[in-house]
């Protein structure tokens, strides 16, 4: 398991940056994190680092939210409200995490049996200092 | 008297009109834009072919297996139609529709084999030989399944149609089942569904079609039951937990 100690926000964006760089078409990544590890901090900086230069917002209600304006789509979900990845399914979300973008999942491990299998799951934890985080991934 | 037919379970989206015993078909240039063009584009079709909506007898609709989004597009376009107009529907199932092809059959290929990506291994299929009987029902399978019956029942020739073969022509070329056996895929023009396709399967077989009121349309997914999928892959009673 590959780690990385993030100290402060500047740390999550170069994350995020480097991370974008290295994306594909229908590439997924599952964040998997308690409420505050970054889950949305993150995504705003892999969006950066894709060139999108729409605002990032919480997809909690909407559950999933398309940006276009980058070198790949980004769809952003956030399935805090979904139960299993049959929910996932029945919203469409096939198509996107099958599609010609990027997806990146919020909460991963709640719909984990519907998302595909190459999936890029990275694991946000509190670290030690208030505004550290480890961020733990295998891929 | 016209009957229109609407396509969305594939990539691309089309519309086809049967009037004067005439087939026209008009469909989308973008892939996935179901949503945004099929509608004028059946009006497109209409004026260019001088056909008033009244004019319509009934509307034809693939209600699936297919893409879930293509498929919900389609129903709710057509219900809406047809309520609109008075007039009734006609549901077809997707995969049913390629008996069609059954027709073609020459001395080129002896089955088809229609296979849409359901992913994960997965596809949405059916096989069809020369006299359109049935080889394998139109069903939820894993590719495998596919290939296993091409097997069993001993098919020396057969052609793939469906956008399954983008997603699996290398499984299937390399399958050591199908080893000796001819193997050819559609080229692309020929590989997808098609709102003529689907009108002249309607028109042909009339007699065993439904022509329902909007409110009885339902959609086809034909996905197997989540339930199902977690026994076959012994994930059940894994649970996710919050």
């Amino acid at each position: 398991m590959n780690e990385f100690l993030v100290k402060n926000e500047e740390d999550t964006r170069a994350f995020g940056i480097t991370l974008a760089e290295s994306l594909k078409a229908s590439d997924v990544i599952g964040l998997i994190g308690d409420l505050g590890t970054g889950k949305t901090t993150l995504t705003k900086y892999i969006a950066e680092g894709l060139g999108i230069d729409e605002t990032i917002t919480s997809p909690t209600f909407t559950v999933v939210k398309e940006y276009n304006s980058g070198r790949l789509p980004l769809y952003h979900f956030d399935v805090y409200r979904l139960t299993s990845g049959n929910d996932l399914w029945e919203i469409g979300a096939d198509d996107y995490l099958y599609g010609k973008g990027v997806s990146i999942v919020e909460w991963a491990d709640l719909v984990k049996d519907g998302l595909p299998e190459n999936t890029k799951f990275i694991y946000l934890e509190y670290g030690k200092g208030q505004n550290e985080r480890i961020y733990k991934w295998d891929f | 008297m016209g009957l229109l037919a609407i396509e969305t379970t594939g990539p691309i989206g089309s519309v086809a009109l049967y009037n004067n015993e005439k087939f026209s078909e008009m469909a989308t240039e973008t892939e996935m834009s179901h949503l945004k063009e099929i509608v004028p584009l059946c009006n497109k079709l209409l004026l260019r072919e001088a056909v008033a909506t009244k004019e319509l007898e009934a509307i034809a609709v693939d209600v699936g297996p297919g893409s879930f989004t293509g498929i919900r597009i389609g129903v709710v376009t057509v219900k809406t139609m047809a309520q609109l107009l008075n007039i009734p529907v006609i549901p077809v199932n997707s995969i049913e529709v390629w008996r069609e092809k059954a027709l073609d059959i020459t001395e080129d290929f002896e089955a088809v084999a229609v296979i849409y990506n359901a992913r994960r291994g997965q596809v949405y299929g059916g096989i069809y030989g020369k006299n359109e009987e049935e080889i394998m029902p139109a069903g939820a399978y894993m590719l495998t399944d596919i290939i296993d019956k091409l097997k069993e029942k001993n098919i020396q020739k057969v052609r793939f149609f469906g956008d399954g073969i983008d997603a699996y022509e290398e499984d299937i070329a390399g399958a050591e089942k199908l080893n000796g056996v001819e193997i050819s895929f559609a080229c692309v023009e020929d590989r997808y569904q098609g709102a003529e396709m689907l009108l002249r399967y309607v028109m042909r077989r009339k007699a065993d079609l439904k022509a329902l009121s909007y409110e009885q349309v339902e959609p086809c997914y034909m996905r197997e039951a989540e339930a199902m999928v977690r026994l076959r892959e012994g994930t059940m009673g894994k649970s996710n937990g919050k």
